[in-house]
């Protein structure tokens, strides 16, 4: 999705979100662009995507496909059950469907949960179930594109390594586009393909992430912090020629490190 | 070695199965785990928010023996952003809540906001506080009256780099001046580098502890309780195996002369 000269306060913003692909976004107070993207708020007269101009039909549908789920925030939740939860998802967004109970199990089976958390309450789930079920939900009005900021926070290891292969399998086996929103740079560099950095309500850089982090003097001027795999790789290059490539991997960089030594 | 907390055998249902812990007066000790594995809990059990049957010992006495109103001059706790403010602002809160004499009270909040850098958010209204500025708050009003242990969860998650360092450098300074044990939780064992002593917690019972820069080169056993070692901790550990580099590196610079001498 190409969006170009959006209004933004004093500013046009001219930026791409990859379709099927992980993004990412980095920034301070990044609702503004966050909304621009959800195609809420737009002081544009014109809707322009890809190049093309956007009806109001063509709008609302586009919309109704896109879900943000800030899993940061501290959600009250009112409904009982899980099955409540989700059951209530389906009424406030108006989805048309015949049989609601088969699109609640679907989505829990994506996220590798299983029915019988449906007679749960929210709030006795765990911190990963938490995350899960906030991702089934957002999944029961087939999004094509989600945008899911702090995902990342409060896991552990190993629930970590369960988010991401499910964002994977989201985006390779359900053609979802994801959005990544976090300030945490190590985790964006690991898991995104193409990154916006946002400041000051412009857009200071996008593009392939991995090629945006060795940009290391200018991300330092402004205030971004390099991810330790990047920061280490670049002094051995700067201080000891060891042209080491830059990996998002700490076995890859051992084994860069043993063939050039 | 002085404890001042013993904890001794612990249990509660599946969480804990006779955890032992002993704190030792005036040092910064980091407790980690996985996700789930009890952390919080344990905190609020410190803290009496949770009474369980059980051998926890302050000083010499029970905790269950002292009156409440007692043990909370001697204990404070922060979980982040549950608090609930009496006044508007973070100034008059620190007023309502500390009990010193008023030329005492003065100079020790005087103290307190200059060294946590909250002095811009003394008169903002607390509805507009950020997450970062209520976890701040929270600390400065666990200090005001002069605890001798802070029990912190989790602040890792709300605080940025910066702040975590100024905070942990506080408290130390307010250790050294006034006496204070600092009992902190986290998923994060970067945190753990600034600390005395680490324990960390997995199914139901202490897995390893000890002085952090030892304890953080048993790879293995981090790595099976689902929790990432720091970078550079990870990095030299691998490298040793390898023959690499013979010692345990936490300066960037300090490892890359090392490999590359």
């Amino acid at each position: 999705m190409i969006f170009n000269d959006y209004k933004y306060k004093d500013n046009l913003l001219n930026f791409t979100i990859k379709q099927n692909e992980i993004n990412g976004i980095i920034g301070k107070e990044t609702s503004g662009l966050i909304r621009i993207i959800k195609l809420k708020n737009i002081s544009n007269e014109k809707i322009i995507i890809n190049n093309n101009e956007i009806d109001k039909a063509k709008l609302n549908y586009l919309r109704s496909k896109i879900v943000y789920v800030n899993f940061e925030k501290k959600e009250t939740i009112y409904q009982q059950t899980i099955y409540d939860l989700l059951f209530y998802e389906i009424i406030s967004r108006k989805l048309k469907l015949k049989n609601p109970l088969k699109k609640i199990q679907e989505s829990l089976k994506i996220v590798g949960l299983s029915d019988e958390i449906l007679i749960r309450n929210y709030y006795s789930l765990s911190t990963s179930e938490k995350k899960l079920v906030l991702l089934a939900k957002a999944l029961l009005c087939n999004p094509e594109l989600l945008i899911l900021e702090n995902i990342f926070k409060f896991l552990d290891m190993k629930n970590e390594k369960r988010i991401v292969m499910l964002l994977n399998k989201m985006k390779d086996q359900y053609q979802k586009t994801i959005i990544i929103v976090s300030n945490n740079t190590d985790k964006i560099y690991k898991y995104t393909s193409h990154l916006i950095i946002f400041k000051n309500e412009k857009i200071l850089i996008e593009g392939n992430t991995i090629n945006i982090f060795q940009r290391i003097s200018f991300l330092t001027k402004n205030k971004i912090e390099i991810p330790e795999i990047v920061e280490f790789t670049y002094l051995a290059n700067k201080q000891k020629k060891a042209n080491l490539e830059y990996h998002k991997d700490i076995r890859d960089i051992i084994k860069d490190i043993y063939k050039h030594i | 070695m002085e404890v001042i907390l013993n904890i001794n055998d612990l249990k509660l249902g599946n969480l804990f199965n006779n955890l032992s812990i002993y704190i030792e007066k005036n040092k910064f000790i980091v407790i980690s785990g996985p996700n789930n594995c009890g952390k919080t809990t344990l905190l609020r059990i410190l803290s009496r928010e949770i009474e369980i049957p059980g051998n926890i010992i302050l000083y010499d006495k029970n905790i269950y023996d002292y009156k409440i109103e007692d043990y909370l001059k001697e204990v404070r706790c922060v979980i982040p952003q549950e608090i609930l403010f009496n006044e508007n602002n973070l100034e008059d809160e620190l007023n309502f809540q500390s009990e010193l004499e008023e030329s005492d009270k003065k100079i020790l909040i005087n103290y307190i906001v200059k060294g946590l850098k909250i002095k811009r958010i003394l008169n903002k209204d607390i509805e507009t506080l950020s997450p970062d500025e209520i976890v701040l708050s929270q600390i400065a009003l666990a200090l005001v009256n002069h605890p001798k242990i802070i029990l912190l969860d989790n602040i890792d998650n709300y605080l940025n780099i910066k702040e975590l360092e100024n905070t942990y450098n506080f408290l130390k300074d307010f250790r050294d001046k006034f006496g204070l044990t600092i009992i902190m939780t986290t998923l994060d064992l970067n945190q753990s580098l600034y600390s005395d002593y680490l324990y960390i917690i997995n199914n139901s019972k202490v897995i390893l502890s000890g002085e952090p820069i030892t304890i953080l080169q048993r790879d293995n056993i981090i790595n099976k309780a689902g929790l990432f070692l720091p970078f550079m901790l990870d990095l030299s550990v691998k490298l040793r195996d390898y023959e690499i580099i013979n010692s345990i590196y936490l300066d960037k610079y300090k490892m890359v002369d090392e490999i590359w001498k």
